[in-house]
């Protein structure tokens, strides 16, 4: 048995894995979706930029999300609010409390610059995009 | 298995690093998911789901395992997760239906042939249950160490080396009672 099962590599690859094959289609496949998936996350970031032209809360942001047909956030809003903090700390969003205890975000000078830049042209969108997201 | 080292972690493009990981571990990925799943179609949707996982969680991964380690659990779980599914308990996918016998429908004939000794074995091990199967398939076939299958898999290395005595005993088994023409 124990000889047997060691030869499992030898036997697995004549029987089992011939017609396995990581081919490039399937690679191209993946690059694919993960661009796709890219470009989705892009428009939802310039989305949010969009939406904060007036001062809204996080609560707020999410109604007007979903009604743009915007599913991302759905049952992980915790994400919103990551996002939301680090556009703010790179400066693209100005945010205050008001006396309620919830915090209102709003689009900065330097957010609309960002914003328009990208709707100029869809190649600086990338651009954009990444600025945005670096520290 | 050379690995990707800590270096070539640093490329900025994460396209171009799981495009390095691709060539480097698709196919063990693609093979490791078949094992779970014996389909053909099916692994390779769970191979793209797993690098496109693998791409979304990079800044997760904390440099304490190595990389192909990392990428390994993510495809363990990943595998198990789909078998625990609600779609893979009740979508029967017609193509994956007939995989055990495949042989027997593209050729008659060898149904009647005596299978191949190698054959009936890499048979019966896909007829394993899940937790006996990948013990055998990454031991055996990835030729790793106990150590290595109790990180992978999250449990102890004396849990293994049972599951891996009883993996052999059912196999066994199997087989004998295939002789005897059961």
């Amino acid at each position: 048995m124990e000889d047997r099962l060691k030869n499992l590599r030898h036997s697995m690859d004549k029987t089992k894995f011939n017609q396995l094959n990581f081919s490039d289609q399937l690679r191209k496949k993946i690059h694919k979706r993960i661009e796709k998936q890219n470009e989705s996350k892009e428009s939802i970031y310039l989305a949010v930029l969009q939406l904060l032209a007036n001062k809204k809360t996080g609560y707020d942001l999410t109604k007007l999300l979903r009604s743009r047909g915007i599913q991302f956030f759905e049952e992980d809003e915790g994400n919103l609010f990551t996002m939301l903090h680090s556009f703010e700390q790179n400066g693209y969003l100005l945010s205050n409390w008001d006396e309620n205890g919830a915090k209102h975000y709003q689009i900065s000078r330097r957010g609309k610059n960002l914003l328009q830049q990208s709707e100029k042209n869809e190649m600086q969108k990338r651009l954009v995009v990444k600025q945005l997201l670096e520290r | 298995m050379e690995e990707i080292t800590a270096e070539t972690f640093q490329i900025e493009d994460k396209a171009e690093l799981i495009d390095q990981m691709m060539t480097k571990y698709g196919q063990e990925i693609l093979q490791l998911a078949y094992s779970y799943v014996n389909s053909k179609e099916v692994a390779e949707d769970l191979t793209q789901d797993i690098f496109l996982k693998c791409y979304n969680s990079l800044h997760t991964f904390k440099g304490k395992s190595k990389l192909r380690t990392w990428l390994w659990q993510i495809a363990i779980n990943h595998c198990k997760d789909y078998l625990k599914s609600w779609y893979k308990k009740n979508v029967i996918d017609p193509k994956t239906e007939n995989v055990f016998d495949k042989g027997q429908n593209d050729n008659v004939e060898q149904t009647v042939i005596q299978k191949d000794e190698d054959d009936k074995l890499v048979m019966e091990i896909m007829k394993l249950p899940v937790k006996y199967r990948e013990v055998i398939y990454l031991f055996y076939f990835e030729e790793l160490t106990i150590k290595e299958l109790a990180t992978l898999i999250g449990n102890n290395q004396n849990t293994i080396k049972t599951r891996l005595k009883r993996s052999k005993e059912l196999l066994k088994k199997k087989l004998e009672d295939n002789l005897n023409g059961r």
